[in-house]
């Protein structure tokens, strides 16, 4: 039984019509690069497995079991846990407090402690708000936050935003240990080839579908840039 | 002079205090809910009329106990007004919706008292506190202006203290920063959002029964609360509750003493103060 299975799911903003009838499906401890252009639908798709917005149909199941469609915190329970682009961090809480309300949902292995063992510069920030830290620094918190819900699928929307790229770096090294630990991810990322190196798979949308699907070590690189600019849609 | 001076800031401080209380219910529902209630003046008047129903059935009753019953009189109503009511409306994303519901449970509930409890005034009789005071270097203090100053004050660190030292107040902040994000972190939003407007409506009774000691109450005084909750607010930073409270103590210090030059002045100065201030943020926000 597959871990997260998306099928069939279609979501609007009024006449627009971002997701498009789409399915893909992710193993346990997977990790999926979704890539595309601006506009292809993939924070839509994001938004719409965390709850926070309500798909006009299909069906989002986690190990086989319906999930309830815009139930943002129905979606943290059954472990859906995003890290929003832009981080979005809440400004009048301290960064260990963002972290501690990303408890309310499940509890595991992401401890406090584990996630300053994973983010060492947070347990020195821990008591600044969050508009003291860098770009890469919230960028922590904001992935910390999430891992603190103990995620089975930790879903990463435009994970190198605005940082240097030796933050990139060690924001994707963290990455790998949080893969390591058997949290399946999805990772969204203008970087595509930064976001297929720590990838099993590939997906690529376009106009609210998925348009190109691959196992990561084997995408031709050709394809996936046909796909991306919707030349095979 | 020296002397009146410190009575009267005195008795503005105290005053304020109070006035800080009434708008702490609004800065609350404002800051977290981002609802404009136009029934906390009418939670106000409810909370002095339990009090009042209260003292009545019970005379021996410590004001303590009446405070206790009154809060969670008002908490209990406000709470399931927001379940029922105002929760509805807040899911429709234009904000007069909730304030329209709100201004119609004012209607509703001003209409309830009135025919449950009468429209006459009612006040909160206290016993000797009323009259008594104390003397320190040839200056005269109230005992129940010093009460209500403690009481208020007492209002303002526990609702500090709960917004910032505990695991509820660090949901409340989540979502009064980002209510989305925070409902993606398994925040249970609607709950606290009735725990929220529970708490309002119990500092509204507060508020009430703090009234309801220094004067007489009417079902139709809410409006008039309600006015000065919003100067509280809008002076105090919306949504700020130790604004509030700096605001209310401005606004009580300033009837006070206006009223020693203008005794028929009431609220006058009040308002004129909240007006001019806002002209003069007005103008240095177009300077600016």
């Amino acid at each position: 039984m597959k871990l997260l299975e998306i099928d069939n799911i279609a979501a609007s903003y009024g006449e627009l019509r971002a997701l498009d009838g789409l399915s893909f499906s992710i193993d346990d401890h997977e990790t999926l690069a979704l890539v595309g252009a601006n506009g292809a639908g993939k924070t839509t798709l994001l938004r719409v497995l965390c709850g926070l917005m309500t798909p006009t149909r299909g069906e989002i199941r986690i190990d086989g079991v319906a999930l309830a469609p815009g139930d943002p915190r129905a979606a943290a329970n059954a472990g859906l846990a995003l890290v929003p682009e832009g981080r979005l961090l809440f400004d009048s809480l301290s960064i260990e407090e963002n972290l501690l309300i990303g408890q309310s949902a499940r509890t595991g292995i992401w401890s406090l402690d584990a996630i300053y063992e994973l983010f060492p510069i947070l347990r020195d920030k821990r008591r600044l708000s969050p508009a003291a830290l860098s770009g890469g620094q919230q960028q922590m918190a904001a992935i910390g936050r999430a891992l603190a819900a103990n995620p089975r699928v930790l879903l990463c929307d435009e994970i190198s935003l605005g940082l240097s790229p030796l933050i990139t770096g060690e924001v994707y090294a963290a990455l790998e240990r949080v893969q390591a630990e058997g949290t399946a991810l999805v990772v969204v990322d203008q970087d595509v080839t930064r976001a297929a190196r720590i990838a099993d798979r590939v997906a690529c949308m376009f106009q609210g579908r998925v348009t190109f699907e691959a196992e990561a070590a084997t995408a031709n690189a050709a394809t996936l840039k046909d796909a991306y600019f919707g030349l095979t849609a | 002079m020296i002397q009146t001076t410190i009575e009267l800031l005195f008795q503005g401080i105290t005053l304020g205090g109070l006035y800080g209380v009434i708008g702490a219910g609004l800065a609350l529902t404002f800051g977290i809910l981002r609802v404009v209630n136009l029934s906390h003046g009418e939670m106000i008047t409810i909370g002095a009329f339990v009090a009042v129903g209260l003292v009545t059935v019970m005379p021996a009753l410590p004001i303590a106990l009446v405070l206790v019953g009154a809060f969670a009189a008002c908490a209990l109503i406000g709470g399931l007004l927001q379940a029922a009511f105002v929760e509805r409306a807040m899911a429709f994303r234009d904000p007069m919706v909730p304030m329209l519901v709100t201004f119609g449970i004012a209607v509703i509930l001003r209409n309830l008292l009135v025919e449950t409890a009468g429209a006459d005034l009612r006040g909160l009789d206290v016993g000797g506190i009323a009259q008594r005071s104390f003397q320190i270097g040839g200056m005269s203090f109230g005992a129940l202006p010093l009460v209500t100053l403690v009481l208020a004050v007492a209002v303002f660190v526990g609702l500090s203290l709960l917004i910032r030292r505990t695991a509820f107040g660090r949901e409340v902040r989540a979502l009064s920063d980002r209510p989305e994000i925070a409902a993606l972190m398994g925040v249970r939003v609607k709950h606290v959002y009735v725990k929220v407007a529970a708490l309002a409506a119990g500092f509204a009774a507060l508020a009430g029964v703090l009234l309801a000691m220094r004067a007489s109450v009417s079902p139709y005084s809410g409006v008039s609360y309600l006015l000065v909750a919003f100067e509280v607010v809008v002076l105090g930073g919306l949504g700020s509750t130790r604004g509030a409270f700096a605001a209310g103590v401005l606004l009580g210090v300033v009837q006070i003493v206006s009223s020693r030059f203008d005794s028929n002045a009431g609220l006058l100065y009040v308002h004129l103060t909240f007006f001019a201030i806002l002209i003069v943020r007005a103008i240095s926000g177009r300077l600016s």
